[in-house]
């Protein structure tokens, strides 16, 4: 037979008692102190009752897949697929690199030629393209955020919604503060994209954001 | 013994099973991204459903599952092995569900309206349940009334079956603090939902 314990100490072991964790000694110790204590007896059944009740809440049920990508995609810093790629395309990654060197070559040729063309201004990504205006900005807001939570945000920063949202959520902002220059829009830029209701934020690119 | 580093398999979270973790861990030390798949679709849930009863946040609990598994992705080769695999992941993510939800709050309390400490006084917490969907319901308004910390030990102990020498694993702290958090949180839960004492048919 085991030793009997103090009240306090088995009474706040019951949740342990409750989940089948106690080890063997403790667990026949609290059990024999629950046998003799009302007050044990009946804290027993309730904490019995609150871990059924929460075992029966409902669980969050979403695919794994989406957020794997998600998360393959920081450890590339590039899209992936979220598993490595298959053998089968090893031949075609070859022709791949091939050709991007084939191209840097050309390129080289032609920037050397004395009579290359001067494309420049004509070409941008839209990672690195031009400003549209130089106090546009492109926001896309989190997706908890309410419509009053982004009125108070475009208020602090004196922003004007000008077009959108993208199919992606994309919003254009004028910044309508008078003279803002390119460091007091970089410094808000780098606000905004610490300012948790903002999930990116960005100088506006040419490209009209339609909706 | 160390009290906070159980090393007995009676602790263990119920989810997983510590052998297949060691040799999923194992490659994804030798960087096999097949293997982080295969321990990311067997956490994701688990992981899902606690940073969300922390958080309260189902978006912050989508983000908080990357970053757990980022951790283990950089430290895999280091895991000392001074607990279970799921312990080590759960104490990832403990630790990064607070910083989440800290982070969460520093934003959310600008545009505070509410005083929640005044509206739970005045709010039907403690209402009748007519039935164990109602006390459900009313369980998870409770636990939204605990700290996170409480909410933390009240979840791993009732839903992942964790024992306290576990929980103070993954919480990182004495299994005493583990024990006297439980016993407040079963306090404000009793406090809000009186009725739980009461004779309801069993669930």
């Amino acid at each position: 037979m085991s030793q009997p314990i103090p009240h306090s100490r088995a009474f706040e072991l019951l949740p342990w008692l409750v989940n089948g964790s106690l080890g063997a000694e403790e667990r026949d110790t609290v059990e024999q102190h629950v046998r003799s204590c009302l007050a044990c007896h009946r804290e027993l059944k309730e904490q019995q009752r609150l871990r059924a009740a929460l075992r029966a809440q409902p669980v969050v049920h979403l695919s794994p897949q989406t957020n794997f990508e998600k998360l393959a995609r920081t450890l590339d810093g590039r899209p992936a697929l979220g598993t490595q790629p298959p053998r089968r395309f090893e031949p075609l990654v070859r022709f791949a690199a091939a050709a991007v060197v084939a191209a840097i070559a050309v390129g080289a040729v032609l920037w050397l030629s004395p009579t290359r063309l001067d494309t420049r201004g004509d070409y941008h990504t839209l990672a690195s393209g031009p400003a549209a205006q130089a106090d546009e900005l492109d926001i896309v807001f989190g997706q908890s955020v309410t419509q009053a939570q982004m009125q108070n945000l475009l208020e602090e920063i004196g922003g004007k919604i000008e077009a959108g949202p993208s199919g992606v959520g994309r919003y254009r902002v004028r910044i309508e503060s008078p003279g803002a220059n390119g460091a007091q829009l970089d410094a808000l830029l780098g606000k905004l994209n610490k300012d948790p209701r903002v999930r990116f934020a960005a100088r506006a690119l040419t490209e009209e954001t339609g909706p | 013994m160390d009290e906070s580093q159980p090393t007995t398999p009676r602790g263990r979270a119920k989810f997983s099973d510590d052998e297949s973790d060691l040799a999923l861990l194992a490659r994804i030390a030798r960087g096999d991204r097949d293997a982080l798949h295969e321990i990311y679709t067997t956490y994701y849930h688990p992981l899902l459903r606690f940073i969300y009863r922390v958080t309260g946040q189902l978006e912050l609990a989508q983000e908080g599952v990357n970053d757990v598994m980022m951790v283990v992705w950089n430290n895999a080769e280091e895991f000392a092995r001074r607990s279970s695999v799921s312990t080590w992941i759960m104490g990832i993510a403990y630790r990064k569900a607070l910083k989440l939800l800290e982070r969460s709050r520093r934003w959310s309390d600008r545009f505070a309206s509410v005083d929640f400490d005044e509206w739970i006084e005045r709010s039907d917490v403690a209402a009748e349940p007519s039935d164990d969907g109602d006390l459900r319901d009313l369980l998870d308004q409770a636990m939204t009334h605990l700290s996170a910390d409480h909410r933390a030990v009240v979840e791993l102990t009732y839903f992942y079956g964790c024992s306290y020498e576990e929980i103070a694993v993954i919480a990182g702290c004495p299994v005493n603090t583990v024990k006297t958090r439980m016993f407040h949180a079963r306090a404000k839960l009793r406090k809000l939902l009186p009725t739980l004492g009461k004779d309801f048919p069993p669930t």
